[in-house]
């Protein structure tokens, strides 16, 4: 008899307060290997506590959280729900005086993941993102959507189980929109459960499973895409 | 997303590729420091100097350092303790909390080699 494996997320109850403000409530989600869920919502909806909820940046008011069976709040099974989760957040977080390959070469060391081949991996995923002329930049010298690829770049030189972006299409111009497109739909294949937020709903139509529409920090609607996409259009919400 | 081999990181190793990948300021640079510190000292430090002993002079005697000097010297102590408790020798950047406090290392292997320079260095 075969056990069958943790899904790579599951959270209860989740939620976080501000002193009397509840940021988010109560929100409740399974990802199954391969899945991919939206959060959509308007500014200050919850989105972003959720996604460092998830992550393991922000504790929880209450509600838990499992990525692959393990709470990131609680070392050390919180090293490896690290291990899980591939974190690309709404601004990107580099160092200054590092370049775009040697960040890739730091998330690869502290990831483990150093087979002798590192080098052509991660100069084949800089060439794919446009950054192989740029791979000796330092941030600096970059611009915003181009952060913004490195720093999903990192994300995707490790191997994880469950992806989360936060506002990834942020800075980036159309072909490289149709690139992460192309990588998310890429790593769904590969059986990578995709969590990501986003105001622009074109952008998650036919890459999106699911959806989870967040309206001042409890769930509006929720719902199989194409579904949720046509309720929330019909509402008057924006599509790009 | 990238497959291969996974190993156990390294933390003491990392810590050590990114000290050595940090670029360290260049020599104009640590000269300017040195101009702007010794700049900063001589003009201030005679000011405050000047000022300051004047002042203490009316102020401190050695009937009043007796007094109430070891209720200073452990207030200061006190504030040294609990800055040391809010703002500690380890230091986090924000892209420290993406790469190395969102990686699978151990945060007491991460936060040990800084601790425990400052309590050797002081720094």
């Amino acid at each position: 008899m075969s056990r069958s494996a943790p899904a790579p997320l599951v959270t209860e109850g989740l939620g976080r307060s501000y002193g009397r403000l509840a940021a988010l409530e109560e929100l409740s989600l399974t990802l199954e290997p391969g899945e991919c869920v939206a959060l959509i919502g308007a500014n200050g909806s919850g989105k972003s506590t959720a996604v460092r909820l998830i992550a393991g940046l922000l504790t929880p008011s209450r509600g838990t959280v499992r990525i692959c069976g393990c709470d990131p709040y609680r070392e050390p099974e919180a090293e490896a729900a690290r291990a899980a989760v591939a974190v690309v957040p709404d601004a990107p977080l580099l160092y200054e005086d590092l370049s775009v390959h040697q960040h890739l070469e730091l998330v690869a060391m502290a990831h483990g993941v150093d087979d002798g081949a590192i080098d052509g991996r991660i100069e084949g995923l800089l060439d794919r993102l446009g950054l192989g002329a740029r791979a000796r930049y330092l941030p600096r010298e970059l611009s915003r959507g181009m952060r913004q690829k490195t720093q999903l770049a990192c994300a995707l030189i490790r191997p994880a189980a469950l992806l989360v972006l936060d506002e990834p299409v942020v800075g980036l111009d159309p072909p490289s929109q149709a690139l992460l497109r192309d990588l998310l739909l890429a790593a769904k294949r590969d059986g990578v459960a995709v969590l990501m937020t986003t105001h622009q709903l074109r952008f998650v139509d036919g890459v999106a499973d699911r959806g989870v529409v967040l309206e001042e920090g409890r769930v509006a609607d929720s719902g199989p895409w194409p579904e949720l996409y046509a309720r929330s259009v019909a509402k008057g919400w924006q599509s790009y | 997303m990238a497959g291969g081999s996974v190993a156990r990181p390294d933390v003491l190793a990392i810590q050590r590729w990114l000290a050595a990948a940090h670029r360290s300021p260049s020599l104009r640079q640590r000269l300017y420091t040195v101009y702007a510190a010794v700049l900063v000292l001589a003009i201030g430090g005679a000011v405050v100097y000047g000022t300051a002993s004047r002042a203490l002079a009316q102020v401190v005697s050695a009937a009043a350092v007796a007094r109430w000097g070891p209720s200073v010297a452990l207030l200061a102590l006190l504030g040294a303790a609990y800055w040391g408790t809010v703002q500690g020798p380890v230091v986090f950047s924000t892209a420290d909390l993406a790469h190395l406090l969102g990686a699978p290392l151990s945060r007491a292997a991460l936060v040990a080699r800084p601790l425990r320079r400052a309590f050797l260095l002081g720094f």
